[in-house]
């Protein structure tokens, strides 16, 4: 029985143990480094046993900086991926509720969201503030929250068709308690699936904006990484272990979260289809 | 009718918003305004330089007066001046704008037309062996930033086998003749088009997919395969049904692509929109960057509109169908 276990799951626990290794490199880097990652070595250096990745033109050493990278990288996506999910869940709870006013101005808050080109506003709005992770988190959830409030404002729709809303509204009980005791707890399912995938998303628009050096840079991020090994002459020094390590990085990252999320999409899927198929 | 009204307010209010944003943005930010607004060094400059900069900004006039001589200056075209270039920035924009569309639109063409063939391909049957290889490869490419895959790309295919070249528009020295100078900037294009599909394709993919998949367990599928029609024509039927949400996301997703062009141009060394933005963040020059964002959202409203006057005019009347 445990072998059928690990087979079935066996990409969800791949996932899962990719970005266990990862979250310990953000909580516990200093196990992980055996340099510190500002200690000046010979710079340009191949991979080697001393130097697992190389050093960069500096002369740090690359997998320490990869290393004291990754809690630079993760948690503002994680808190960024947070307030957005927040935001578009209210948002798109609101957006569907049955009061005509509300529901109308907030489904034209999204739509009107929908219409704005994220990165470009993203670039412009980074360059004029100045350079800070706050500034990172809040610039991310400010453009990140419309796919889930689209999402939410669905599934909040379609849960407020049910037969047993229209029969708690009979029996008199509040809308509020409607909407926390019986509507929210039907979503969870797709909030989580959401915001797993929101924090894959926010990964990938930090390291975009980190790649055009638009974060913190006394913070090293993958993003800025790959930025300074390209514009530093990574390519030209063929010195592909400090350009593409970071790349690796954000690629095992989002793709581990990628297949937790729609495992937990299946998840949720599973559970609407079934009250689906009941009616 | 309400419904045309609807989109075209819902997106134009989108483009004023950011019109506004423009303007506030510079002046309502710590900093010096007048730094912001011209990108030059304030500790370059004299008193009296600063002073007339101020006032040829109109810094000094009330809030309203400024946002008046703000739209002034789009209405008349000139899109502000940029310090940097020498030049108003609807000058700049103008040279680099055809660039851009001609990587864009190629771009959102392919990926619309490969996610439709692959996601119906994938979704008519669902959670079949094809539809698993199509979906993970789909999430594993779409766990890549763009950058990363137009780093692959360069690295593999230009630089290690020389099959394409290395960036840039036109090769030196390719003479007057225009099938030679075509088929030049075709074989420059291949890559930066190759880069912004398989960046914005797999999201399209699993979008179409999850629509497929849906309408493949409709009654009116299981009847037309026990009618015994072909998968073409069951697939075709899918697609009928399923076309007005794709056309949507196409209109969405011109915006994601023209983003995405800014990481694509800057590695491509392609002078176009996007690298303009980027280099405009380097070299500090707002005006041109907020001169290029206003372009951006002009372009993305306009494709946006196009997208859902379709949708809105091929959709079915309620009460017609039985």
């Amino acid at each position: 029985m445990k072998v059928r276990f690990l087979r079935q799951n066996a990409s969800l626990l791949c996932a899962s143990a990719i970005l266990l290794v990862f979250v310990l490199f953000a909580v516990f880097p200093s196990w992980f480094c055996m340099y510190d990652s500002k200690q000046a070595f010979e710079p340009w250096q191949q991979p080697s046993a001393q130097h697992i990745l190389g050093t960069n033109d500096l002369g740090y050493d690359v997998w320490s900086e990869l290393v004291v990278a990754t809690k630079y990288t993760l948690f503002p996506s994680l808190i960024a991926a947070l307030l957005a999910t927040v935001v578009g869940v209210v948002v798109g709870i609101c957006a569907a509720c049955n009061n005509k006013v509300v529901s109308a101005v907030f489904s034209w808050l999204i739509d009107v969201f929908l219409a704005i080109p994220k990165l470009p506003l993203m670039v412009v709005i980074a360059a004029f503030l100045p350079k800070s992770t706050l500034s990172t988190v809040m610039l991310i959830a400010l453009l990140s929250w419309v796919t889930t409030a689209r999402l939410i404002r669905y599934n909040t729709s379609d849960a407020l068709s049910a037969p047993y809303v229209t029969q708690l509204t009979i029996l008199g009980v509040g809308k509020w308690r409607i909407y926390t005791k019986h509507i929210l707890p039907n979503l969870f399912g797709a909030i989580l699936a959401r915001l797993i995938v929101a924090i894959c998303s926010a990964i990938l628009t930090q390291s975009t904006l980190g790649f055009l050096g638009l974060t913190d840079l006394t913070q090293p991020t993958w993003g800025s990484m790959i930025n300074f090994a390209y514009k530093r002459g990574g390519f030209l020094r063929e010195a592909y272990a400090w350009l593409l390590s970071p790349a690796l990085a954000i690629a095992l990252v989002a793709l581990a979260l990628s297949l937790v999320g729609r495992f937990a999409e299946v998840r949720a899927r599973r559970v609407t289809d079934c009250v689906a198929m009941d009616n | 009718m309400k419904k045309y009204i609807y989109s075209a307010i819902t997106t134009l209010t989108a483009f004023a918003l950011i019109i506004v944003f423009n303007f506030a943005l510079p002046r309502m930010l710590t900093g010096d305004p007048v730094a912001m607004l011209t990108g030059l060094d304030e500790q370059a400059m004299t008193e009296e330089m600063y002073q007339y900069y101020y006032h040829a900004l109109g810094l000094d006039l009330p809030f309203h007066k400024q946002f008046a001589m703000y739209l002034g200056s789009i209405a008349d075209g000139t899109l502000g001046y940029s310090y940097h270039y020498n030049s108003t920035v609807a000058e700049i924009v103008a040279g680099r704008i055809g660039v851009t569309i001609q990587i864009a639109l190629p771009a959102v063409v392919i990926s619309s037309l490969i996610a439709l063939w692959i996601g119906l391909y994938a979704g008519s049957r669902p959670l079949r062996l094809r539809d698993s290889i199509v979906t993970n490869s789909a999430v594993a490419v779409n766990a890549l930033p763009s950058f990363v895959i137009a780093m692959l790309l360069l690295a593999t295919l230009a630089y290690k086998a020389k099959l394409f070249p290395l960036g840039n528009l036109n090769s030196v020295g390719v003479g007057d003749n225009i099938a030679l100078r075509i088929v030049d900037r075709v074989w420059h294009l291949v890559l930066p088009v190759a880069t912004l599909v398989l960046a914005s394709a797999p999201s399209k993919i699993l979008y179409v997919r999850n629509l497929a998949a849906r309408e493949a367990h409709s009654k009116y599928i299981l009847f037309a395969r026990a009618r015994g029609l072909s998968e073409h024509n069951v697939r075709m039927s899918i697609a009928a049904n399923i076309i007005r949400p794709i056309v949507a996301m196409t209109g969405i997703s011109f915006g994601a692509i023209l983003g995405g062009s800014v990481v694509v141009e800057t590695l491509f060394s392609i002078p176009g929109m996007g690298m303009l933005v980027s280099d405009a963040v380097n070299n500090r020059d707002y005006p041109t960057l907020q001169g290029c964002l206003f372009v951006i959202c002009a372009c993305v409203v306009v494709f946006k509109l196009v997208a859902d006057i379709f949708c809105i005019a091929t959709s079915v009347k309620r009460g017609s169908a039985q």
